[in-house]
């Protein structure tokens, strides 16, 4: 049984949890909350935050678990629960824009482009990487996530207009600029670092 | 940006205890059934609307109409309760959140379409159709029968609609309510074009026509009641 659920693809596993497997509950959190968590961190910047987010996106997937519809994909719509949390919790505390992330780095290094967990030989430049998410937070939201969805997650346009509930179009333009607002942030901060 | 897509690897952090103590008492839910939850709608709106028709009556001048315009005129009221209806309820293929976008697009494309008709394409029969100059008030001292009437039809069979998708909807609230409440207020402006004898095409434009946005508004606002979570 177990074997099986593991083997599952991620509807099968949504449709097991719905008839009340809570097992099948376990292996669609440990497959997709990585993904989330991921997401959230980029959205947030802040590894906290992003956990808090996290756990309060997974009680709505679980309280709504009813409104499931048999065959459809659950992912899109878990992006789309956790991007309205992001929203509503930065709303009701103030800060939607949290750029302190020093020391909430992981410590287990790999790339995570693709989604897949990749052992690296060479750990991230913590400094870089710390001037990238807070350029990253200086973004509209909306750009925002078109850049993490898009560029980082590695999600495809289509992917990610679902789960930003727009048009490919759009999601492209959002994207677009985005990416361009953050190379000429990041450009400008280097040209004050040297 | 290449360091940043070096980010390192997450593990799935351990459940909380909220959502632990949630899982404890996991039991089997009914899965959501749009098309069946559609039809259903469909089989208690359409009567509701058929039996109020029947209750209030057929305007005066309906005999003198042309029957290509009120064929055309009514099937552009189903259109949009069809439409909406289907939006609110069934979302695309292989998705679970609603199609947020299409419905904002169909409740205002309806709302214009019917608007301009009322406005431009107006019948009269003279004699037995109601007339008046276009004032403004005229407008406003004829519209509030029309107004309280086919806002009370259009919010029924919207409420209704929430009713039978009563679940907690975490995304997507505010449009499936938009998209059931415009499909509410199409019945409710059919109803008024069917009964009420004024061919002044500001009341028509107007007055009718302001019943699928103003139904919208109001059953998006119970929605965000009905949908939201229960404790």
């Amino acid at each position: 049984m177990v074997a099986a659920l593991m083997t599952a693809d991620l509807a099968m596993l949504m449709k097991s949890y719905c008839e009340g497997d809570r097992q099948a509950f376990g292996v669609l959190y440990e497959r997709t909350a990585p993904q989330l968590l991921r997401y959230l961190i980029r959205l947030s910047g802040d590894r906290a935050t992003a956990e808090d987010l996290l756990q309060l996106s997974f009680l709505k997937v679980h309280k709504a678990r009813g409104s499931y519809i048999e065959g459809a994909k659950p992912l899109p719509w878990m992006y789309t629960i956790a991007h309205r949390t992001f929203l509503d919790e930065a709303r009701k505390r103030k800060r939607a824009r949290v750029v302190d992330v020093g020391g909430d780095i992981p410590e287990e290094s790999a790339t995570i482009l693709g989604g897949r967990a990749v052992d690296s030989a060479t750990p991230p430049d913590t400094e870089k990487l710390n001037e990238t998410m807070a350029a990253l937070q200086s973004l509209p939201p909306s750009q925002r996530q078109a850049v993490v969805l898009t560029k980082l997650d590695g999600k495809s346009m289509q992917e990610a207009a679902d789960i930003a509930g727009t048009t490919i179009g759009a999601m492209k333009v959002r994207a677009h600029r985005g990416y361009a607002a953050l190379r000429k942030t990041l450009k400008q901060s280097k040209e004050l670092g040297t | 940006m290449s360091e940043f897509t070096d980010l390192p690897v997450l593990k799935a952090p351990p459940m909380s205890a909220a959502l632990s103590a949630a899982l404890e008492s996991v039991k089997p839910v009914s899965l959501r059934r749009p098309k069946r939850d559609l039809i259903l709608f469909s089989l208690l709106s359409l009567p509701f609307f058929a039996a109020i028709v029947l209750i209030i009556g057929l305007r005066r001048d309906i005999s003198g109409l042309s029957p290509l315009w009120l064929g055309t005129v009514g099937l552009v009221w189903f259109t949009s309760f069809s439409a909406a209806a289907y939006l609110g309820f069934v979302p695309a293929k292989g998705h679970i959140a609603p199609r947020s976008r299409s419905i904002y697009q169909v409740v205002l494309a309806s709302s214009a379409v019917v608007i301009a008709i009322g406005l431009l394409a107006v019948q009269e029969v003279p004699g037995a159709s109601m007339t008046y100059p276009s004032t403004m008030d005229n407008l406003v001292s004829h519209a509030g029968a029309c107004a309280r009437m086919g806002l009370g039809i259009g919010i029924f069979p919207g409420v209704l609609a929430i009713l039978i998708m009563r679940r907690y909807v975490p995304v997507g609230r505010i449009s499936v309510g938009l998209s059931l409440g415009a499909a509410g207020g199409s019945l409710g402006g059919l109803a008024l074009m069917l009964h009420c004898p004024i061919s002044e095409s500001l009341h028509v434009g107007i007055v009718h026509g302001s019943c699928i946005v103003i139904s919208a508004f109001f059953v998006a606002a119970a929605g965000q009641i009905l949908l939201r979570e229960r404790s």
